[in-house]
């Protein structure tokens, strides 16, 4: 009973930790377009801080979850959640085909990850 | 377009980058460790300066699907792994996105100059 407690405990906690990991590493991709080529400290402090947070997050997830379909989750949503930060701060046009390539690079990355163990 | 060589050599570096990832072994081999180290950070450099004109939303997406796809086929070529249906599918999907987000009209959003 307690170990399965315990079980469950760490794999929540590998879900919160995956979550963390990809928002860390949206704040560092969305900050890189505010670094202006690395020449503003404050943003590339961010960039620097974001994605050194979401990889050792991603290390710690990678403890208990399996790493193709876990690099598959964190790199599709990260893809898809810097896409929106693109579109909704940084005011960049959206249609239906930007929408249409995105869900395919993003299935396709999936795919790769996913893919590997046939 | 000087963004897409930015993002061209970002991606390049990034895929060398990986490559020597897998030959450090952890870290303990210092050349490859030193090359994986110089590989990422000339990788950023470049995004940074891609994006400075290429949309955020268009050359995230293509950087990390074509360094994938890369990846998967170096993985293949060098070190012999598996390449099956899935990941012929997987390279197919991102080659026809990044086609279909090049098509796409709102391109040049969000980039005043157009260089």
């Amino acid at each position: 009973m307690t170990s399965i407690n315990i079980k469950r405990g760490i794999f929540m906690n590998a879900y919160a930790l995956l979550f963390a990991a990809i928002i860390s590493e949206v704040i560092g991709s969305s900050l890189l377009k505010a670094t202006d080529g690395f020449r503003k400290p404050l943003p590339t402090l961010g960039v620097v801080a974001g994605y050194g947070l979401a990889f050792y997050a991603l290390s710690l997830t990678l403890l208990t979850l399996p790493l193709g379909l876990t690099y598959a989750v964190w790199s599709g949503l990260g893809t898809a959640l810097t896409a929106m930060v693109g579109v909704i701060v940084y005011k960049e046009g959206f249609d239906g085909r930007k929408l249409a390539g995105l869900a395919m690079i993003i299935a396709g990355v999936i795919l790769l990850n996913v893919g590997g163990a046939e | 377009m000087r963004g897409y060589l930015y993002l061209t050599i970002s991606i390049l570096t990034e895929v060398f980058g990986t490559a020597m990832l897998k030959l450090s072994e952890g870290f303990t081999i210092l050349l490859p460790t030193l090359g994986v180290a110089a590989a990422y950070g000339l990788s950023f450099y470049c995004l940074s300066l891609c994006l400075k004109t290429v949309p955020l939303s268009l050359a995230y997406a293509i950087w990390s699907g074509i360094g994938t796809a890369l990846t998967a086929l170096l993985g293949a070529l060098v070190w012999g792994e598996l390449f099956g249906p899935l990941k012929i599918a997987g390279v197919l999907l991102i080659i026809g996105g990044v086609i279909m987000l090049n098509s796409s009209s709102s391109k040049i959003a969000g980039e005043p100059e157009g260089q």
